[in-house]
């Protein structure tokens, strides 16, 4: 082994680190230490280099609470987990005892005789449905995708000014913000049409950015979940609720794990 | 015989959340950061983690799993940042990590947070002396013989940087 390789070898070795003196590749580079004073001087010279970094990484010293955080996570992170949202539950059901099943066909036949090809976006909102995830959904997920900062309608860091701006304009305006929204700072806020009815939006930022839209109940044009429900679409979840005359939708980059339990 | 999982979860907290901790430091270079990298590793191993058979693999299955998250969120704050500019200020933002003891150990984190990412992840795991190279050419997910040159040219690079801090800090104090 020439000088230069077992150099390349040796500094794998950490000092004091038993599993890399017992490698074979380190170990056979390290008897050349015996017979080659410069390589073992070279070598003495990292070692000394690397336990001075190591000492300084060793010294970094995690929260204190960070293991009893990690554990009490857990545990509720496990009990959230058993009160999951309930899905809109399916009962299965035969397919031949049920009559409409016949119908659906002869109009899926139709369809496609007759039917010239959809677009894309109509495909997508019905294989949303399907999937169970309401199109309003699928739509806030295409515009958060597509959306930039000067697209806002108002910029301000206070959801009150936020909420004001958008009542005066006639949007509909979150009558309240869910707990834990309440001390985080806003971005702005945008409006969108959908289906000829308005959503709003404002975005808090804390770490991530959650976005709050806000809709007349009365303008809903999807079927409305009774109970609070939560999504995954793409690359974000969404939780979906109720709330007096309001639907609500808050919606976070991430999983279901992303949606704190706001309300 | 069958361990209680949830003693069996709590050993494992225990062995890693530490080094764990300081792996997440040193990619996010953020204290919260990294411990909300460890937290959310150890939820997804509460999820997943039966799934290990080999129980030997747990532990480069938490680094890698870190690390993986670690690039989620990177995407994603990138995504956000599309959104928001703004977003940047508040990921970007350094957070002095607790260090105890020396001056000596200040200037080792400092010179590797200045390291070049590509060298500083595998740096940092090397040194936390958990993995072993191969370990650590998994978890990153690159050749052994890549890590091998990874190494290597990021210990030079830290050499330089710890030399220059060094000298910065002993001038400053004359």
């Amino acid at each position: 082994m020439e000088r230069e390789e077992a150099k390349n070898i040796l500094q794998l070795c950490r000092p004091g680190n038993e599993a890399d003196l017992n490698d074979p590749l380190i170990a056979e580079a390290l008897e050349l230490l015996d017979t080659d004073d410069e390589l073992r001087a070279w070598f003495d010279e990292q070692q000394a280099f690397d336990a001075r970094i190591t000492s300084g990484i060793d010294a970094i010293e995690p929260p204190v609470d960070l293991k009893a955080a990690i554990l009490a996570g857990m545990r509720a992170h496990k009990a959230a987990a058993s009160i999951a949202f309930p899905m809109p539950e399916v009962k299965p059901r035969i397919w031949w005892q049920n009559p409409w099943v016949g119908i659906a066909a002869l109009f899926i036949v139709m369809m496609v005789i007759v039917v010239p090809r959809s677009e894309e976006t109509q495909l997508a909102q019905n294989n949303t449905a399907l999937s169970g995830i309401p199109p309003v959904v699928q739509f806030i997920s295409e515009q958060l995708d597509g959306l930039k900062a000067w697209q806002f309608d108002k910029r301000d860091k206070s959801a009150s000014e936020l909420q004001t701006f958008l009542a005066s304009t006639g949007s509909p305006s979150p009558t309240s913000i869910p707990g834990k929204l309440h001390d985080m700072p806003t971005i702005g806020c945008v409006t969108f049409d959908y289906n000829s009815t308005k959503l709003s939006m404002i975005c808090f930022k804390n770490g991530a950015v959650y976005h709050l839209i806000t809709a007349k109940k009365a303008d809903y044009p999807d079927r409305l979940p009774a109970e609070p429900q939560v999504f995954e679409l793409h690359d974000k979840a969404f939780k979906l609720w109720i709330e007096g005359d309001q639907v609500k939708i808050l919606t976070v980059h991430g999983t279901k794990q992303d949606i704190p339990e706001f309300i | 015989m069958e361990t209680d999982p949830e003693l069996n979860f709590e050993d494992i907290v225990s062995a890693y959340y530490q080094p764990l901790y300081r792996f997440g430091y040193s990619l996010a270079k953020n204290e919260h950061e990294a411990g909300d990298l460890a937290q959310q590793t150890f939820f997804i191993y509460a999820e997943k983690g039966s799934a290990i058979r080999d129980k030997s693999k747990v532990k480069s299955w938490l680094f890698t799993t870190l690390y993986r998250e670690f690039l989620r969120r990177r995407r994603k704050d990138e995504r956000m940042s599309s959104l928001e500019p703004e977003m940047l200020e508040v990921v970007g933002g350094s957070v002095e990590p607790h260090i105890r003891r020396s001056l000596d150990a200040h200037l080792a984190v400092e010179a590797l947070e200045e390291v070049d990412e590509v060298y500083r992840h595998p740096l940092a795991l090397f040194y936390l002396k958990d993995l072993s190279y191969k370990e650590i050419a998994e978890i990153l997910d690159v050749p052994i013989g890549t890590i091998m040159s990874r190494l290597s040219r990021g210990k030079a690079q830290l050499r330089d940087i710890f030399k220059r801090k060094e000298t910065e800090t002993s001038d400053s104090a004359h």
